[in-house]
């Protein structure tokens, strides 16, 4: 598989009265052509600060990339000049954000908002780039395209306000879309609309996609792999089948233990994680997690786990897979994939 | 649009009925009338004049003649000049005014926008802080004593600028900078709190993701939007021109109608004072509706009404 | 690996008090307005700058052996400042002084008084169009558009024209038109936090009308209401100063920081500055502090502006 992006050992930080928040810490991954990574994690986990840094949009300050390398194709994200980014953001990389109200410029027609970026990357003429417009409001389902073009974000529905948004990040057929929880601010059934959505474009462009989510339906649903994000670190990655039948790490089992599921005996009651997610301000040696883990050791609380890996892609960061340590999991081999 | 029309339209004959009737009532209140003061006139002549300018009718006939006069905009004549009627008076004044308000109102906006947006570009940056203390002093600072300061300092000591005249461009230098400071500061204000908002708006980042670079993403989606609030403080800044060019006329002897204004109010020329304040009273009023109705114009969101959502 | 290491993969004893401890500093809301406030320079200035000119203009007098209406015609007509006379004197021998004192005096008393009466009213009334809603509202509110319409200095001017002058003429004619601010403010206010999850989880408890008002509502309003009175403040205040300058503020003998600027205007032109500076001087501190402590209020009590 071909690599499209690779993140090595990225450190984010913010610099907020008193001291530093450390939002991403050493995060490392690699997203390949034409699949779909999802990051799972809490609100806090640091999955939008990594994604926000792909495209170079971390606030500036208080924002600051302190270590890593961002790859993509030749070149280090991390490095790159302001000016060589208005050639990747749009064009080799979109974005699609979160919540579509307030994602989209209120005075500004939607046609307008998407033929933008197409006039700027490919330097295209209006009729061109209204064309093109259309095509892409057809492709992302929306219907009357040409009439659509001419009116104002809140003339449409959540659910194709999203479908704007999407249109927008898809304008220039870019390498990697990167999705920021784009069903979450939606209804249950337009979400499910919009992840077909998400896969069809996928299938028709080629594209690969960051699924930044918390929602492990939504990981089912889309996802080949998955990044399982805690205290700004990937405490697990792997293929989405292995993680799901057999997660490693405390903290996906409690993920997976907290999802409701019409399997469950009714009285079987859900069991959610205790505690509360860190608090990345002047964090403490070892494992975040330690905490509000049910296995926690010693030394979870005085040295960070490192990366150990169980099976081909399945990697988890955790002080349980030392050899040391007291098997706590019945131990399942994971599926051959 | 309409609907909005006709109802804003409705509010403003009434604001104007208000002010009308208030008027009247008012000018009814003052002990005495116009002919009953120092003036030592023979009684017969006093009743002559009562009944030319229908004094001696029922307060109720004198209110409807007042109020039909009114809607063909005379505004009767004045005690202190009384071969002169207000309305001519006006005439002669308003062009004056007018002139000297409109030059205010171009420097402040201009200035105001340029200053407002470069302080939101840099912000917390010394251009920011700057432009910050700027127009606080300007808020700070009203005309009337900003008006003797340039005189003192431009005219007097440096000799730039003539003192208090109204002839030439020159002459209305200083004039205009005392009166455009306020609303100046105000824009400035006004324009860099709404850019700092606009620009920590999710749509922004959206543009900046396209690759836009920050010409445009300032250009297309955050002036406009940043600029909207400052079609509605249009009305009120008007309002702070006209009322402070009463003052700043007189300090710098400009025939316009603020000095004929300041003139009635020290001579208790009691006609004159209402029909200045009336004239000036429907002038504001019709801007102020004439802004309100730019905006809704403008801003798609309110201009199409309840389509919202599904 | 040795023995001794053996320890580290022991199940740890959760530390369920240290999860729980919180690492930044706690500060409550109000704590939290302070906090920023006082890192706010300008704001700080305006703040001390208040008290300042509060007390010279109310101490000032007490410590002058002059008195404001006190002529000297013979010997001391528009002496410059000296020892005797810090600001030196007017065209009637009178202390500058003195007389800066009682402007400000009269300033702060009329700026405070009607900054006061505009809460007041505009509280209660718009804190029951919003509150009681509906046609209420819409009959409470098309009254405040219509007089919203009115000019305020030009109302206020024609006011003073037929009220007999003086310092309660002043209020009174300021605030005739002042309270819609206030009004309109608190009404959008309560309007808004009604429709709030809090207000129904509370009325879901079982708190009545008065509880709902005086607890929930008028509380969480109380950030946009400070930062109005405290600008409505210079307001009046330049509305005095405005007033007494035309004329038509507080009467002879009794000194105005806008009766004196008119009084000095001539001075432009026969050079006795000090005349005309220490009035205006005064009146643009006293404007500058309370617009520069509104600002930084503003800017405290909506931390999304500082970013």
């Amino acid at each position: 598989m071909a690599k499209v992006l690779h993140v090595e050992d990225l450190h984010v930080s913010f610099q907020v009265a008193g001291g530093e928040v450390q939002a991403v810490r050493g995060v490392t991954f690699t997203l390949n052509k034409r699949e779909t990574l999802a990051i799972v994690g809490e609100s806090g986990s640091g999955k939008s600060v990594t994604a926000l840094s792909i495209l170079g949009l971390i606030p500036s300050p208080p924002g600051r990339i302190k270590q890593g390398k961002i790859r993509f194709g030749e070149r280090d994200l991390t490095r790159l000049p302001e000016k060589e980014w208005y050639r990747i953001r749009g064009s080799e990389i979109g974005m699609i954000f979160q919540d579509p109200m307030t994602s989209l410029n209120p005075t500004m027609t939607i046609g307008k908002q998407i033929m933008e970026g197409i006039r700027w990357h490919r330097r295209a003429g209006w009729c061109e780039a209204f064309q093109k417009a259309v095509e892409i409001l057809k492709l992302v389902g929306i219907p009357h395209p040409e009439k659509r073009m001419k009116q104002y974000p809140h003339e449409f529905s959540g659910g194709m306000r999203q479908r704007v948004v999407i249109a927008i990040a898809l304008a220039c057929f870019p390498k990697i879309l990167i999705a920021d929880e784009p069903t979450t601010a939606l209804d249950v059934t337009i979400q499910a609309q919009i992840l077909d959505l998400m896969k069809e474009i996928q299938r028709q462009t080629g594209t690969s996609i960051l699924m930044i989510t918390h929602d492990l339906g939504v990981v089912a649903e889309t996802a080949d792999r998955v990044a399982v994000m805690y205290g700004g670190q990937i405490v697990e990655i792997g293929w989405v089948h292995e993680i799901f039948a057999s997660p490693r790490h405390p903290y996906t089992r409690g993920l997976m233990g907290s999802i409701p599921c019409l399997d469950k005996a009714k009285d079987q009651a859900l069991e959610p994680i205790p505690g509360s997610p860190p608090d990345l301000f002047l964090p403490p040696p070892g494992c975040l997690f330690a905490d509000r883990c049910p296995y926690a050791m010693n030394v979870c609380y005085e040295e960070m786990p490192e990366t150990t890996h169980v099976s081909g892609f399945h990697q988890v960061r955790c002080w349980l897979e030392d050899p040391e340590a007291p098997p706590v999991f019945p131990k399942i081999l994971p599926e051959k994939s | 649009m309409l609907k909005y029309f006709i109802k804003r339209f409705v509010q403003m004959i009434l604001t104007l009925w208000v002010i009308a009737t208030v008027t009247f009532f008012m000018m009814k209140a003052i002990p005495g009338d116009p002919f009953s003061d120092e003036r030592k006139l023979p009684a017969q002549v006093v009743a002559n004049l009562r009944a030319h300018y229908h004094l001696d009718d029922p307060v109720p006939v004198q209110y409807l003649n007042y109020m039909a006069n009114l809607l063909r905009f005379d505004f009767g004549p004045s005690i202190k000049y009384e071969t002169r009627s207000i309305n001519e008076m006006i005439a002669e004044g308003f062009p004056v005014s007018a002139q000297l308000g409109a030059q205010a109102l171009v420097c402040a906006v201009v200035a105001g926008l340029l200053l407002g947006i470069v302080a939101a570009l840099r912000h917390n940056r010394p251009v920011d802080y700057l432009a910050m203390v700027l127009a606080v002093l300007g808020i700070s600072i009203p005309g009337f004593v900003l008006g003797p300061l340039l005189q003192k300092v431009l005219g007097v000591e440096w000799e730039l600028l003539p003192v208090a005249t109204w002839d030439g461009f020159s002459s209305t230098i200083m004039p205009t900078l005392a009166l455009a400071a306020l609303p100046l500061a105000t824009i400035t204000r006004l324009i860099r709190s709404s850019m700092v908002e606009v620009l920590t708006q999710d749509y922004i980042r959206t543009a900046r993701a396209k690759g836009l670079p920050p010409f445009l993403v300032i250009s297309r989606h955050t002036l406009r939007n940043a600029i909207l609030p400052v079609v509605t403080i249009l009305g009120p800044l008007a309002v702070g021109i006209l009322t402070g060019s009463f003052v700043i006329e007189n300090i710098f002897s400009i025939p316009g109608i603020g000095k004929y204004f300041v003139e009635s109010i020290n001579n208790r020329d009691y006609p004159l004072i209402m029909g200045i304040t009336l004239f000036y009273s429907v002038l504001l009023v019709g801007v102020n509706f004439a802004v309100d109705l730019a905006y809704r114009w403008i801003d798609p969101r309110i201009g199409l009404g309840k389509r919202e959502g599904n | 690996m040795e023995p001794t290491v053996r320890p580290r993969f022991q199940p740890a004893v959760h530390k369920s008090a240290v999860a729980e401890k919180i690492r930044r500093p706690q500060t409550t809301y109000w704590q939290n307005v302070w906090n920023r406030l006082r890192k706010n320079l300008l704001a700080l200035t305006g703040l001390i700058l208040i008290v300042v000119i509060a007390l010279i203009s109310f101490l000032g007098p007490m410590i002058s052996p002059y008195q404001y209406n006190e002529q000297d015609l013979e010997y001391g007509r528009n002496l410059p400042p000296s020892v005797e006379h810090w600001f030196g004197t007017d065209d009637l021998g009178r202390d500058v002084f003195v007389r800066v004192c009682e402007g400000g005096k009269i300033s702060l008393t009329i700026g405070l008084a009607a900054a006061l009466i505009d809460l007041c009213i505009g509280v209660i009334y718009g804190g029951i169009a919003g509150y009681r809603g509906g046609r209420t509202d819409e009959i409470m509110m098309r009254i405040v558009d219509v007089l919203w319409g009115l000019p305020y200095l030009l109302t206020v001017i024609l006011l003073m024209v037929i009220m007999p002058p003086g310092i309660t003429t002043i209020i009174l004619a300021l605030t005739v038109t002042g309270w819609l601010n206030m009004a309109r403010l608190v009404r959008g206010q309560i309007l808004q936090l009604k429709e709030q999850e809090f207000v129904l989880a509370a009325k879901t408890l079982g708190a009545g009308t008065g509880r709902l008002l005086f607890r929930h509502l008028l509380p969480n309003t109380s950030g946009p209401i400070l930062i109005m009175l405290t600008l409505t403040v210079p307001s009046a205040i330049f509305a005095e100063a405005f007033l007494s300058f035309l004329g038509l503020g507080v009467q002879a003998p009794i000194a105005s920081w806008g009766t004196m600027i008119n009084d000095a205007l001539i001075t432009v032109l026969s050079g006795e500055w000090w005349r005309l500076f220490f009035p205006a001087l005064f009146l643009c501190l006293t404007m500058l502090a309370f617009n520069a402590f509104g600002d930084g209020l503003r800017d405290a009590l909506d931390p999304k502006m500082r970013k």
